[in-house]
Formats: C-alpha cells, sequence, structure tokens
C-alpha cells in the first residue's frame, strides 16, 4: 500500500510538472546553463590542482642545479655526485640533461633519457620505447614532418630526428611539448658538454629530511647552487594555480547571483499555489504528502537539468581540443592538455554543485509548500481567491 | 449509532478588511445524528458555509469545540486533523476544482495519497461519477465545462471513498432537475450506509424524499436555531 502511495505521489508530480510545460522548461534551461557555467569553472580547477598534484608526487625529493653570474650552469657529474652521495641520508643521486631548444613549429622541452629512466611511471603503465641515437619519443602536442623533427639550440643549425614512439595523450599535462632523446643526443642539442648534466635529482631515504638536507648538499659541493625540494616545487606550482582558480570562482559569483534570482522567483511561484496546497489538504492529504509532491515536481526538472549541465561542463572541460573555457578562465593560449580528476575530486565538484545550485533551487520549490501547509486549509483556499 | 457530529458553543471571529475583527459564528451548539441528513437554511452571510468549514476541520473554531463520536477533533494537532479530514466528503459552494485536469484526475485526488493503486484510483473514481451521472465527462478538462457538470464533478469527488460525515454547501445550485434528481438518490443511498450529512443552503424540497431531512436548523447571522 505504502509503495502505491509513492508511486501515486511521483504519478501526480509528473502530472503538476505537465500542467505548466512552459515552466518547467525554462526552469529546466535556466538551471541547466548556469550548472554548466559553474561546473566548467570548478571542474577546471579542480582538474588542474589534481593534474599538477599528481605530476609533481613523482618528482625528485630534491633537486641540485649549479648557478653562476650568468643564471644556471651546468653541473660536473661525477664531482657532484660523488660529493652528494658522501652526506648521510642521500639514497640515490641521478644526473639530469633538459632545457628548451626550438622547432620550427615553437619551443619544446628537450630531456635525455637512457635505459635507466623508466617511461612507464608518466606513461601510464603504457610500454613506450627508449630512443636510441638518432630518434626521439614526443609529446602529444609535437607534430613531426613525415616521422621527422629538426630541433635546434639558438642559431645553432637544426638536428633531425626520426620520432620513434609517442607519449599517450592522457599524459599530455605532463609531456604536451616533451622531445625525449637518447642522453648523448640530447646534451648536443642542449649544449651540454660530456660529463655534465643539467641538474641532478637527489632521492633521500626520508622524505621528511629533505629540507633539512638541503644545506648540508649545498655545504659537500664547491660551486654555488641552488636546491629545491619537492614540497617547494608543488607550492611554486600551486601558487599560480591558486590564484587563476580563485579568478576562475569569480565566474561563480553570477552563477550563485542567477541561482538566488531563481530562487526568489521559484518562492513566489510556489507561494501563489497556496490554494492547490490548501485543496490538496481539504482533501485530506498530509503535510508530508504535500511536501513529496512540490519535492519531486522540482526534482523532476532540477535533478535532469543539473545532470545535463555538469556534464556540459566536463565536457568543456575534458574533451579534447575544446580551448575557449580555459582561455576564457585561465588565460591560456591553446586548449589544454589532457587533465585527470580524481574520485574525491569529482565528489567534490559534485558535492559543491549540489550546494551551490541543486539544494537552494530543491529547498526554495519545497519550503513554501511546507510552511503553507501548516496553515489552516480554508485560510489557503482564501488566500487563493 | 457512529458518525454523530457535535458543535459545542462554537465561535468564529475573522479579520476584515478594515483591520477589526467580525464574528462569523456565535456559540453555535447543535448535534447532527450519525447516519441522518440534516440541512442548515439562511441567508447569504449568515454563516453557514463558515459551520461547514469548522465542521470540516478547515477552520479553527476561536472559541468552542467540535466532536466527532465524542473526539474533540477541533483541537487536535494539525497533522491529526489532515489524518480525520479522511473521513470528510465535502462539497464546497466554490467547487474549487483545478481547472486544467481532467474530471476523472480531480476527482482521484483526495485518494492519491491513500495507497492504492492506479487502475483501482481510477475505477473507484469513475464509479463515484457514475453515481452523478457524470461518467460521460471523465476525459474532460474541467476548463471546458458548464457549472452543473463542474458541480458534479465536484459532488463525485466527495464520495470518491465513501465518507463517515458530508458536508454539502449548495450542492444543488447548479443542477437541473434530473441532477437533483441523481443527488436525492445518491443522498440516501449514503444515508443507508450510515453516513452523517450536513447540507447548507437554500432549502431544496427535490434532495429529500418526501419525509424531508432529518433535522432542520436555521442560521441567521451566526447564530444557529433548532433544530426542527
Amino acid at each position: 500500500m505504502k509503495g502505491c502511495r509513492i508511486e501515486n505521489v511521483v504519478l501526480w508530480a509528473a502530472r503538476e510538472v505537465l500542467r505548466r510545460p512552459g515552466d518547467a522548461v525554462m526552469t529546466g534551461i535556466c538551471l541547466a546553463v548556469i550548472t554548466a557555467v559553474m561546473a566548467t569553472a570548478l571542474l577546471l580547477s579542480h582538474a588542474v590542482s589534481d593534474t599538477a598534484g599528481r605530476i609533481l608526487s613523482e618528482s625528485p625529493a630534491l633537486v641540485v642545479r649549479r648557478i653562476d653570474a650568468g643564471g644556471w650552469a651546468p653541473i660536473p657529474v661525477d664531482e657532484g655526485v660523488s660529493r652528494i652521495r658522501t652526506v648521510p641520508g642521500v639514497m640515490a643521486v641521478r644526473p639530469r640533461i633538459w632545457g628548451a631548444a626550438r622547432m620550427e613549429q615553437g619551443p619544446v622541452t628537450v630531456v635525455g633519457a637512457g635505459s635507466d629512466v623508466h617511461f612507464a611511471a608518466i606513461g601510464g603503465g603504457e610500454e613506450i620505447p627508449h630512443p636510441g641515437p638518432g630518434q626521439a619519443v614526443v609529446g602529444p602536442g609535437i607534430d613531426a614532418v613525415d616521422g621527422r623533427l629538426l630541433i635546434s639550440l639558438g642559431a645553432a643549425s637544426p638536428v633531425a630526428f626520426a620520432v620513434a614512439g609517442r607519449m599517450p595523450d592522457e599524459t599530455a599535462m605532463a609531456t604536451h611539448d616533451l622531445v625525449i632523446l637518447n642522453p648523448s643526443d640530447a646534451a648536443q642539442v642542449l649544449g651540454i658538454a660530456p660529463g655534465f648534466a643539467s641538474d641532478l635529482a637527489v632521492e633521500v631515504f626520508h622524505e621528511e629530511e629533505a629540507e633539512a638536507l638541503a644545506p648540508e648538499l649545498a655545504q659537500a659541493l664547491p660551486w654555488p647552487v641552488r636546491i629545491t625540494t619537492r614540497a617547494e616545487a608543488v607550492k611554486s606550482y600551486s601558487g599560480p594555480v591558486l590564484r587563476r582558480g580563485s579568478l576562475a570562482a569569480l565566474v561563480l559569483l553570477p552563477g550563485v547571483l542567477a541561482v538566488l534570482l531563481l530562487v526568489v522567483v521559484t518562492v513566489r511561484e510556489r507561494a501563489c499555489r497556496a490554494k492547490t496546497v490548501g485543496l490538496f489538504k481539504a482533501l485530506g492529504w498530509q503535510t508530508s504528502d504535500v511536501f513529496l509532491v512540490h519535492l519531486l515536481e522540482s526534482a523532476m526538472t532540477a535533478i535532469p537539468s543539473v545532470l545535463l549541465g555538469t556534464a556540459a561542463g566536463y565536457g568543456l572541460v575534458f574533451f579534447p581540443g575544446v580551448a575557449w573555457p580555459s582561455r576564457l578562465l585561465f588565460g591560456w593560449s591553446q586548449a589544454p592538455p589532457g587533465l585527470f580528476l580524481d574520485p574525491a575530486g569529482t565528489l567534490a565538484v559534485l558535492a559543491e554543485i549540489g550546494a551551490l545550485v541543486l539544494f537552494p533551487f530543491l529547498a526554495a520549490a519545497a519550503g513554501p509548500s511546507l510552511r503553507a501547509s501548516l496553515a489552516d486549509p480554508q485560510d489557503l483556499l482564501e488566500k487563493g481567491r | 449509532m457512529g458518525n454523530e457530529i457535535r458543535c459545542r458553543q462554537v465561535s468564529m471571529t475573522r479579520s476584515t478588511v478594515s483591520g477589526g475583527r467580525k464574528l462569523i459564528l456565535n456559540r453555535v451548539s447543535a448535534c447532527f445524528p450519525g447516519g441522518g441528513i440534516s440541512e442548515v437554511n439562511g441567508p447569504n452571510g449568515a454563516g453557514k458555509s463558515t459551520l461547514l468549514h469548522v465542521m470540516a476541520g478547515l477552520l479553527r473554531p476561536t472559541e468552542g469545540e467540535v466532536l466527532f463520536n465524542g473526539a474533540p477533533v477541533s483541537r487536535w494537532s494539525a497533522g491529526h486533523r489532515d489524518r480525520w479530514r479522511r473521513q470528510v466528503g465535502i462539497i464546497f459552494q466554490d467547487l474549487h476544482l483545478i481547472e486544467d485536469v481532467t474530471a476523472l484526475e480531480n476527482v482521484m485526488l483526495p485518494m492519491i495519497p491513500r495507497g492504492l493503486s492506479v487502475g483501482e484510483l481510477r475505477r473507484k473514481a469513475f464509479s463515484a461519477m457514475e453515481r452523478i451521472g457524470a461518467a460521460d465527462l471523465a476525459s474532460l478538462p474541467v476548463a471546458q465545462m458548464s457549472g452543473g457538470q463542474r458541480q458534479r464533478v465536484a459532488i463525485a469527488r466527495s464520495v470518491v471513498e465513501t465518507p463517515a460525515l458530508l458536508l454539502a454547501d449548495e450542492p444543488a445550485a447548479h443542477q437541473d432537475c434530473k441532477g437533483k434528481d441523481l443527488l436525492r438518490v445518491l443522498f440516501s443511498d449514503l444515508k443507508q450506509q450510515g453516513v452523517t450529512i450536513v447540507i447548507a443552503g437554500r432549502r431544496e424540497r427535490a434532495l429529500y424524499s418526501d419525509t424531508g431531512p432529518d433535522l432542520s436548523f436555521q442560521m441567521e447571522q451566526g447564530e444557529l436555531k433548532g433544530p426542527s
């Protein structure tokens, strides 16, 4: 019997929606558009932050770079590694060769990677071949002409490489403009002499000791160096992301105002239905029945609209090649590289949308009926005259 | 016999447009016996409709109480009165139909939250419309109906679940002879089933069998006199 009661109330709620199809469609469109705008801003902000966090968690505990009067200077590998290994607490030291170079289509990041580097970590588990001499593995943003690349540094003559592999699209946040070369090829392109590296990546036994080890490392080396911990790298990256995220949040302001406007209109519209509430009560409906029918009626319009708006926002952020939301919100000049959103981030966005759009709308729609239900039915019937 | 409704010293005041208070019911005391037909006559504005609304639990009296089978229903909390109202069928003077849905849906309305299947709802609603000769109106939107047809829909709605108490405000106001005959038969059937019926309005002989109503009250300026 109780099941039939709910079923009947659901059917009557659907009938109420059909009684005012124009209202339902307009309200639905408004909610969907507002949700899409808010979801785009929230998803983009969360996804950039999540993706950056994921990538930086794979970075070394400490990075040591040599500096001189002109800026960065190559670091002698053998001397640097041997001196750093003497510092207690250091687990491993790895020289890295990387830097900016130029292709015809624009600047690229060149990285030298030998067989000791595992691509699987950044390649999403996918097996990617290591580049041999004269070969390159490129990121998703690099276009090769006939499978060949021409890379140069400054005014130097370009060097040609054959594309031996391509990083998967889902790694684009880290590998978008990346060209991975054999270490000796990378050193040649970047003008780094044999026996030198761009920097040294240091792993330590205890992550929490990294900051304390930095001064000892600086003391162990005979040149001036700048040492960056993983925490500092995360902080320096997340600072601008948070600032941009805050700017993106400004988009929420008109969205919230639009929701408020919709709430006010809905409250007024529902208050005008006092006569119907009075009639339901006069005919033996209980307050819970009246509340439920109004709640369901609103939910039938709001939930599909909010889902549609969220799906649209998701598409705008994660669909490859859609550039305008990130340009509008973050000022990026091209489509963002592939972004990730972890389940916690997705839940957070859904909860935020629920709190900002769905809950206020449902409360505005069902609240007045609950309040009206507490009055004497005849008073409500007379109010509607 | 059950289904007796009694008013004890019931007074009702309402706010006026000028901000004052107007006495609508003045210490009304009456007993409407269970399974009987009672009529309350009187001129317009005498307070007949307000009395029915107070008896139906749609308004709380300012003073006094309404007792149904000895229980003080007018003093109950809103939730309890909501549940009790399921035993009451009411025909409003203003009808209070939902204009843009069909007659059948209007008649089904009181039963929606009562846990019957949709098929059973439709069957009962259709049966109630047949009783009052309105079965052919079932699929018509109320907005397209005449005053008499609308009133039949409102009557069918009040008896779709056989009530313990039927309160009818001017139930024959828009009815032709055939409609009044159907009403008389309906009231007679309900009386046989033990339903207490209170009819407010001008005296309408066609609504009763030859013996007339069981009790007749006269209402003037909020005061109830009788029975006779």
